[in-house]
């Protein structure tokens, strides 16, 4: 059978490829990106509603100085981070005391896989009824989007936990509390974290949505009422902006996560 | 005394590596002025520390990777590329293929070939009864246990009726009793095959049961071949005897000078 | 499964099974003998009595405080649906969320593997798409609602081509992932038998990503639901968002409450059908556990 067919092996690993080189072609796409938009902009559609890239830009600058668009990006984010916060914290206490306790598991299970599936958007026009337009109903929001999926993954999480640490634990005189606080809470941070990372996303979009369909401040309301001026650079300026604090946000955290967590064999 | 390796000049070798080097781009050797030669049909493990590069020598001959420097020949060839006459059986099991049945996965290399499927399958069935496994064929790599994962990697090698078999330490990672046992079946196998073998391990009773010589590798970095042994314990061997606790000491004080030698050079 | 790690092992596979509903508690294996039928029964004991306890407390609490009409009790909500039920007009919105959804699915997780397998196989199309990938995907797709229907109207190609966007980048980092992951000894394995490296892309890298691209199709799903509720809200005359929206027009709760209590109960089937899809035809590519709701 010895046909030896000996083929060339394609090296299509990343590090076949210097760093340097992979960096200047990702440059040069977006360059020629920019250019292509801004070409394609100039030269064949209508300006109205297709801005180019130097008046997204030009826009952007006089929004931002003007201040409209600077206010909107504080109070999209804040409302982000306060319920990012809240919804991962109440996520993680909740998943923790499910994953470790079987009574509470069995109580909360069925609410948990009910209200999972439902989209935060939904709850969109409930909680502008109760709560009305402000800012509680999007707090309301957020923790909901955050909550069920850092919940899901720190019960991942915990029934991965080996059992050879909680026979460990145990053998040692550990008593339940103490268990839950130095084996579970430290082993299942991973998971929270990861659980985390989804819900920071989870929760831009369900921002996003709300102040689009309910809101009348934030990036969302900016970006989806330029529509109505016509004003497409603004709405532009507004997404590229979305799109830049989304980013920038996902970095910190996995710059947080390597910081102060990397003991805790956090899984990317 | 260890014997050196004496081969007589006028028996060309069927495997050759001449003054191999190896290192990857800008860091220490691993191997440097590495000279080995097989006879065709014999079966030579080589044995060294962790970390001699041993593994490295398997890849260079399977030419996953290119030395830096010297030349490897087989059957009067240069080798570059990686090819059905030089089969390999890795460590672990993640060559297999978890979404093949056991048949499916013996057949791999045979499918590539273009052997039509009824003849593969025979063929497949026929390696799998003849390492132990009949019965199996149906079965997915997750429902194997270890021992019986390398045995289909073996089943695979043999169905090929590859000339040469590179073996990565295929039974590193298995219990003691299923090491023996396997490494009595692999014997037997041989036996009746005739292959050329080289086979990586770090076990030096495996050395003596399966190798007709052993070679011995000095430590890292830029390591060699320090010393070839002959081993001519007649076959079927067993453990036991006084002949191979003989060979087994000889083969130990090398081994250990050299480990020491390595073990130094990392606190240094 | 053998060995120490049995119970674990079967317990963390169960989860992926169930769709990682149904998580097992902490480092305890299934306990032997008739206290299997005990557990079960006390579990669903508490089980009932946690869902009676929260209609109770929603019934209570939306009588006694008067908000019959803000946020109307089970009772009511339930009548309702079942009302919307009989006149077919819930599962005719149903339908629509769902034809769109999965028209905007099945373009953008084509799209999405085909992306995320160049771009995972060949350096160059990574370099260059990369910059792209990392900067949309944290746009979400509801931001290009407001571009998309400016040039599009608020026409059913605006709502399919927001899903498209949903899917496709999801499905793609995942694909990409999913070549990257491919252990190097079956790429290894298949060079020395010979195979060109469209073999090896067919026969190995292709099948190896299968359980990461299916993770990113399960994941976008759930996404693209979130997605279709606010775009056809925006600009639907048809669709669960739709009703919902006309619910919250005319102040009516218990109809924004069968709205939504139809759109949990469709995410929940087509996540289960989906999964139970995967594990019928292409078992073998299952994942292996999910982690993400």
């Amino acid at each position: 059978m010895s046909n030896p067919r000996g083929q060339a092996i394609q090296r299509f690993a990343i590090d076949a490829m210097p760093r340097s080189r992979a960096f200047f072609l990702s440059i040069s796409s977006i360059v020629a990106g920019l250019l292509i938009w801004q070409i394609s902009a100039t030269v064949l559609f209508d300006s109205i509603l297709y801005p180019s890239a130097l008046s997204t830009l030009v826009a952007l600058a006089s929004e931002m100085t003007r201040g409209n668009l600077g206010k909107d990006l504080t109070i999209t984010f804040g409302r982000v981070v306060a319920g990012f916060a809240m919804g991962s914290f109440l996520g993680a206490s909740l998943g923790l005391l499910m994953g470790s306790f079987r009574s509470v598991r069995t109580f909360f299970s069925p609410m948990v896989n009910f209200f999972r599936f439902i989209t935060p958007i939904a709850w969109v026009a409930p909680a502008t009824i109760w709560f009305g337009i402000g800012e509680t109903s999007k707090l309301f929001l957020v923790v909901y989007a955050t909550l069920f999926i850092v919940l899901i993954n720190t019960m991942t999480g915990i029934s991965h936990i080996h059992r050879d640490r909680f026979r460990m634990a145990r053998s040692f005189g550990a008593n339940p509390l103490e268990i839950f606080w130095r084996i579970t809470i430290p082993a299942s941070v991973p998971f929270i974290i990861t659980g985390m990372r989804i819900g920071l996303g989870n929760s831009f979009m369900t921002v996003i949505g709300a102040e689009m369909l309910a809101g009348n401040d934030g990036l969302g309301y900016l970006i989806y009422s330029s529509r109505l001026f016509y004003r497409s650079d603004v709405m532009f300026a507004g997404i590229i902006l979305l799109g830049v604090m989304g980013f920038a946000a996902d970095w910190l955290f996995v710059l947080l996560r390597r910081r102060a967590l990397s003991r805790y064999e956090v899984l990317s | 005394m260890p014997t050196l390796d004496i081969r007589p000049a006028e028996v060309e070798p069927y495997v050759s590596l001449a003054a191999v080097s190896f290192q990857y781009h800008r860091a220490a050797p691993i191997l440097s002025g590495l000279d080995l030669k097989l006879a065709r049909g014999e079966f030579f493990t080589l044995l060294g520390p962790s970390g001699c590069g041993k593994t490295t020598v398997l890849n260079l001959l399977a030419g996953f990777e290119r030395p830096t420097q010297g030349q490897i020949i087989v059957a009067g060839k240069e080798v570059h590329v990686p090819g059905p006459d030089r089969v390999v059986i890795f460590q672990g099991d993640d060559s297999l293929l978890n979404w093949l049945t056991t048949l499916e996965n013996i057949e791999f290399g045979l499918r590539l070939a273009g052997i039509n499927a009824r003849e593969r399958r025979a063929l497949a069935a026929d390696a799998l009864q003849s390492v132990g496994l009949s019965g199996q064929g149906d079965k997915y790599p997750h429902q194997l246990s270890g021992g019986m994962k390398q045995r289909v990697q073996i089943a695979r090698a043999l169905v090929c009726q590859a000339d040469i078999l590179l073996m990565d330490e295929p039974f590193g990672a298995l219990d003691a009793q299923t090491r023996s046992l396997l490494q009595d079946e692999l014997a037997r196998i041989w036996v009746e095959s005739r292959r050329t073998v080289l086979f990586i391990t770090h076990d030096i009773s495996e050395a003596i049961i399966l190798g007709d010589r052993i070679g011995v590798m000095k430590a890292g970095p830029g390591s060699a071949i320090s010393e070839v042994i002959v081993n001519d314990l007649s076959r079927p061997r067993s453990r036991g005897t006084v002949n191979f606790a003989d060979m087994y000491s000889r083969i130990e004080q090398l081994v250990s000078t050299e480990v020491m030698r390595s073990m130094q050079g990392e606190l240094e | 499964m053998t060995g120490p790690h049995a119970g674990e092992a079967d317990t963390a596979k169960k989860a992926s099974l169930t769709g990682s509903r149904a998580i097992s508690v902490v480092g305890q294996s299934a306990p032997i003998g008739p206290s299997i039928t005990k557990r079960t029964l006390t579990d669903v004991l508490i089980a009932v009595l946690s869902i009676g306890c929260l209609f109770a407390v929603w019934e209570f609490a939306s009588r006694t405080f008067g908000l019959l009409l803000l946020f109307p009790p089970p009772t009511v909500t339930l009548r309702r649906f079942a009302e919307l039920m009989a006149t077919g007009e819930l599962e005719r919105a149903g339908l629509f969320s769902l034809l769109r959804i999965f028209a905007g699915f099945f373009v953008g997780s084509l799209a999405g593997i085909f992306l995320g397998l160049l771009m995972g196989s060949f350096v160059n199309v990574r370099a260059v798409a990369e910059p792209y990938v990392h900067f949309f995907r944290f746009v979400p797709p509801l931001a290009w609602f407001a571009p998309v229907m400016l040039w599009f109207g608020s026409g059913e190609v605006a709502r399919t081509i927001l899903i498209v966007y949903t899917t496709i980048f999801i499905v793609a980092l995942n694909a990409m992932a999913g070549v990257a992951a491919v252990p190097r000894n079956k790429t290894r394995m298949a060079h020395t038998f010979g195979a060109t490296d469209a073999e090896v892309f067919r026969l190995i890298t292709l099948p190896a990503c299968a359980p990461y691209i299916f993770t990113g199709m399960r994941i976008a799903l759930g996404n693209s639901f979130m997605t279709i509720v606010v775009a056809e809200i925006l600009g639907a005359r048809d669709g669960l968002g739709y009703l919902i929206n006309n619910g919250v027009l005319f102040l009516d709760v218990a109809l924004v409450f069968s709205g939504i209590i139809a759109l949990g109960i469709l995410g929940f089937l087509s996540d289960a059908v989906f999964s139970l899809l995967i594990r019928r035809f292409a078992g073998q590519f299952a994942p292996p556990h999910s982690t993400s709701g």
